[in-house]
């Protein structure tokens, strides 16, 4: 390999990164090759010492706490990954979490598909109202513009539905339970950091993954390290505390590359308030496929044992939810007729049964405690 | 000998031997590769890591031969981050080889 192969090679993969940075290491490459050769090493050798350009490139990457999956291009696969992860990041933390927290989320469950209901509401008046309008032409031309909005406005319900689906899968399961004590008690002991520059260009593009994951933790190991440092630190120059942040920062503002606030080694290590879930790093951790769909297929029955020991609530639950699901369907292919009326009202009696339930629980449940 | 452990002591070395006298890059990459065998490539990411970190810090400085050299030196939380390796690793390892003669003399017996 020539030493422009190498560069082009090296800068491609390391694209995430600012010119700046870039150049920064590139320039140490280049005066190592130029010492190796001054020792008596032809250029192809001193290339070959380096190895891999793409480990090199991701040993890189990994000092700006990049992770160098999210540079590769991205394959079906990839995206399978990342999906699959999530539900296993789900159904996991469903069998960690406390009978109160099922029940909440299975109230809630229901509330967000009763939400989803509603925002079909404004689309479908919508769309009524929009073919109505277009009912006025001939129907040459109507009926594709009538079709094609209908389908753009389904889309754009569905898309809607998912994005609710979504949020609330992680917001209510997922951020909730892993606000574990321990976490909180980390967050508080956290040290503060020195002042950071201002992220990079497409250093942010590439951390799109990093915000779709639970809030990252730092492992005790390091805030004790941390925490070590910035006593010893204080201990040793309480005096001169302003005058070291300040030449530190100016020094950060010249050199420094994006940095997320959290220390190196707790980047790859971010598991919430539980530890089985080796996957909740969801795309980020690279398992083989294999594992992933056996983890899966475990997961899904596990859960559904699971709910078999919860029978009250979850039998309530799901009738809720198949009852309310097949109402939708009936609905959406034949209209509101009888049927789906039956449905619509059978799902709404278990809804407010599994409430009641619920309740009851949180009543009587407490008392027994208590007792 | 495994990378694993290697990795695991690089920060340590490299902080090592620049806070004795600062180096340029080069420099530190042969005394250090003489030290651990190690590619050689994966040592200027640990050195972007700790100037990143703060642990250390770089700057510019004028050769008879050839170009600019860029010199790395330890700054105080980089003294201090090398005392707490150094306290770590040397409990770490009499632990260790504590352990092992006495796993190792049992097995022998």
């Amino acid at each position: 390999m020539t030493r422009n192969e190498f560069f082009n090679e090296l800068n491609e993969r390391l694209a995430v990164l600012n010119e700046m940075e870039r150049k920064d290491i590139v320039d140490e490459y280049v005066a190592h090759i130029e010492f190796r050769m001054q020792d008596g090493k032809t250029e192809g050798q001193a290339i070959e010492d380096f190895g891999d350009v793409d480990a090199l490139a991701d040993e890189i990457l990994e000092a700006y706490h990049i992770d160098s999956s999210a540079t590769k291009n991205k394959s079906i696969e990839y995206y399978l990954k990342v999906v699959i992860g999530f539900i296993n990041q789900t159904t996991e933390k469903l069998l960690n979490c406390q009978p109160s927290d099922m029940a909440r989320i299975a109230v809630e469950f229901v509330m967000v598909l009763f939400a989803i209901f509603l925002i079909g509401v404004p689309f479908d008046l919508f769309h009524n109202a929009f073919a109505n309008i277009f009912y006025a032409f001939p129907s040459g031309i109507s009926q594709p513009i009538i079709s094609v909005f209908g389908l753009i406005i389904e889309l754009a319900q569905l898309f809607l539905s998912f994005l609710v689906l979504y949020s609330f899968i992680k917001i209510r399961i997922l951020e909730r339970a892993s606000d574990a004590p321990v976490q909180r008690a980390q967050r508080t002991q956290r040290p503060p950091k020195p002042p950071r520059a201002p992220k990079a260009k497409g250093y942010k593009k590439s951390n799109n993954y990093a915000t779709a994951q639970p809030p990252q933790v730092v492992t005790k190991e390091n805030t004790m390290e941390n925490s070590n440092i910035d006593a010893a630190l204080s201990e040793e120059e309480q005096t001169t505390v302003e005058g070291f942040t300040q030449e530190n920062t100016q020094s950060f503002e010249e050199t420094t590359p994006p940095v997320q606030d959290v220390p190196y080694h707790a980047t790859r290590r971010n598991n919430g308030g539980y530890s089985q879930g080796q996957y909740e790093d969801y795309g980020n951790e690279k398992p083989s496929g294999g594992d992933f769909v056996i983890t899966l297929v475990v997961n899904v029955l596990k859960f559904f044992l699971f709910l078999t020991v919860w029978l009250p609530f979850a039998f309530l639950t799901i009738a809720a939810i198949v009852c309310t699901v097949l109402a939708f369907i009936l609905i959406a292919v034949k209209g509101i007729g009888f049927w789906g009326l039956c449905l619509i009202g059978l799902g709404f009696c278990l809804m407010g049964i599994t409430f009641v339930a619920w309740l009851s629980d949180i009543i009587f449940g407490g008392k027994k405690k208590n007792a | 000998m495994n990378t694993q452990f290697k990795k695991g002591v690089l920060d340590l070395i490299v902080l090592l031997v620049i806070s004795e006298e600062d180096k340029y890059g080069y420099q530190l990459v042969s005394e250090v590769s003489k030290i651990v065998d190690v590619n050689e490539g994966t040592i200027y990411p640990l050195l972007k890591r700790l100037t990143n970190e703060n642990y250390c810090e770089t700057y510019l400085e004028q050769s008879a031969e050839g170009p600019a050299r860029k010199y790395y030196k330890t700054t105080r939380a980089g003294k201090v981050y090398l005392n707490i390796l150094v306290d770590e690793w040397m409990e770490f390892s009499q632990t260790i080889d504590k352990f092992i003669k006495e796993r190792h003399n049992n097995d022998q017996k």
